[in-house]
């Protein structure tokens, strides 16, 4: 059972997506996994012929446990599908494995119940129950999982259960959890609108508070849910509340905040997308990322984690980026060196992974724990934000709203754009000094990003104009 | 492409992206972005998806003008007038 986030304890396996005798290619997706954040597409870390399933679905096991094993692919059979597996196409960030963390090895010899799938079916008998409930022509299913194999993911997408905002808010005040609902419901496409919330609530039985949120399926009229979370907030709402709560009891918070000259990054944005279709347009949260990236490099004591009282510097910077999801809720999957691919493929993965929180199906790739997190306002947000570290690790970054505001330039005072960035930090770990001087890093990238932004790939620093090397103090 | 047929793609545009959008409650004089609670991402999917969809390109220079159903009809019917 991989760890899916820094508080994961156990996981429940909901199905697999694997049967005993299938080959599998190191990214194939095997196993769904229930977290009390989100559902999450599991994939192996391995190439190789699955020899045994080792947990049955529904069964809950501690992160660590394994969960099938898998045997070296057999000669003369080739086991490099990794051209094959469809939809695991875009290139995935090499997993990095933070130290001491024993529940993350590679080497993942997953625990799974007896197979009892042959290679030949292409429907386990989950996905298929799902389907006939979600009301999926299985026939026409394009599966995504390994050797062609449908799974849940591909169902679900099928059905695109759509739930409004309002009808989102109605469930949770209801004690309905609203990411739970499947549809059809009678809005346009089979969209769940407040009218379904309505008709099934009366129906659905309300759970005490303070007991735990269950799995069982309500089929009221056309809308199919499942029994309350206590205090009407999802499972995932509530595992942020424990969150930022251990987050404020634990980690000193201290804040620092730069307003930053923007006008040369929107500038090259603008050139860049100006001749560029909508599909292939670079978003300034794209840089912002980059740029982040690329300071943590320089100033390496703000990306790691607070591991057995003392600050473990992480070996790679992975981004945790806060995701908002409509109608409530918020996911951090992660983006591994975001500085070290290009711009596009930063922009493409970007796009990737905001799009797979948004529609519930992240895969483990998405969720490697992170070194450091950033949040990013938006268009519509405020002008600057001080968030809460995310346990464990060291620190956050905020971006609020870029604004054009008078800023002093070349002796004049003209209109440029700007943007407010802060670092929340853990003070048991970081100092004053080190947080300005992460800050400083931070704009001097944002001020060159013709070099922020230019091709760079692993090993190749000693062509980097701007070699990121250790920053120092002095003026 | 006429008026309706565009407002017709917008919502399937709108499908994937805001699954609940009901356009007729929408201000169509009030920016859409802020009416839909759509960021920087949602809108890149929608022009995306609308070019995709009616072969109607929105320009980056032209995306700052383009922030309301109004002004997004006018320039799907505009751009598609004579284009079939």
């Amino acid at each position: 059972m991989p760890s899916l986030g820094a508080d994961m304890e156990t996981g429940t396996l909901v199905e697999w997506c694997i049967a005993v005798g299938d080959h599998v290619s190191k990214g194939d997706t095997v196993a769904v996994v229930d977290t009390d954040k989100a559902t999450i597409d599991v994939e192996v870390f391995e190439t190789g012929v699955v020899t045994e399933l080792l947990v049955e679905p529904g069964a809950s096991v501690p992160v660590g446990a394994p969960l099938a094993v898998i045997g070296a692919a057999d000669e003369g059979e080739s086991a490099t599908h990794a051209g094959d597996a469809p939809g695991t196409g875009a290139s995935h960030p090499t997993p990095s494995v933070p130290p001491e963390q024993p529940a993350n090895t590679p080497t993942t010899t997953i625990v799974g119940g007896p197979g009892r799938h042959h290679a030949s079916v292409v429907l386990s008998p989950v996905v298929r129950h799902l389907a006939d409930r979600l009301g999926v022509d299985t026939g026409r299913l394009e599966g995504h999982g390994p050797g062609g194999r449908v799974t849940r993911h591909d169902v679900e997408n099928a059905a695109r259960t759509r739930v409004s905002p309002r009808a989102r808010r109605m469930a949770a005040a209801s004690g309905v959890d609203p990411s739970r609902l499947v549809g059809p419901g009678s809005g346009p496409g089979g969209a769940v609108v407040a009218r379904d919330i309505e008709a099934t609530s009366a129906a659905v039985p309300h759970v005490a508070e303070g007991s735990a949120p269950s799995g069982a399926t309500v089929q009221t009229g056309k809308t199919a849910t499942t029994a309350p979370s206590a205090g009407g907030r999802s499972t995932p709402q509530q595992a942020m509340a424990r969150t930022m709560e251990r987050s404020n009891r634990e980690i000193p918070h201290f804040h620092v905040a730069s307003t930053i000259d923007l006008e040369p990054a929107m500038a090259f944005l603008g050139e860049l997308n100006r001749v560029r279709p909508s599909g292939a347009r670079v978003l300034p949260a794209a840089v912002l990322l980059r740029a982040v990236a690329a300071a943590s490099r320089a100033v390496p004591d703000v990306n790691g984690w607070w591991r057995d009282g003392a600050p473990v510097a992480a070996p790679t910077v992975a981004i945790g980026m806060v995701v908002s999801l409509r109608g409530g809720g918020l996911l951090t999957p992660t983006l591994t060196d975001p500085d070290r691919c290009t711009l596009d493929e930063l922009m493409d993965r970007l796009r990737g992974t905001v799009q797979r929180a948004r529609r519930g199906s992240l895969r483990s790739s998405d969720i490697e724990p992170a070194t450091l997190t950033v949040t990013n306002l938006g268009e519509r947000g405020a002008e600057v934000v001080h968030g809460v570290i995310q346990p464990p690790q060291l620190a956050l970054v905020g971006f609020g709203r870029i604004v054009e505001r008078p800023w002093v330039h070349g002796g004049e005072v003209v209109p440029r754009r700007v943007v407010t960035a802060s670092l929340a930090a853990d003070h048991r770990a970081v100092e004053g000094h080190v947080a300005s001087r992460f800050m400083s890093r931070l704009e001097r990238e944002l001020l060159d990003p013709a070099a922020l932004c230019a091709d760079r790939r692993p090993g190749n620093d000693d062509h980097d104009p701007h070699r990121p090397g250790v920053e120092h103090d002095g003026p | 492409m006429d008026r309706d047929e565009a407002l017709r793609l917008v919502g399937e545009a709108l499908s994937d992206i805001a699954p609940e959008a009901e356009l007729d409650a929408v201000d169509p004089s009030a920016e859409l972005a802020e009416e839909l609670d759509l960021d920087s991402m949602d809108l890149l999917e929608l022009h995306e998806a609308l070019q995709r969809l009616s072969g109607v390109e929105i320009a980056d220079a032209d995306v700052a003008s383009v922030v309301t159903l109004d002004r997004l009809l006018d320039h799907l019917t505009g751009a598609g007038a004579g284009d079939g």
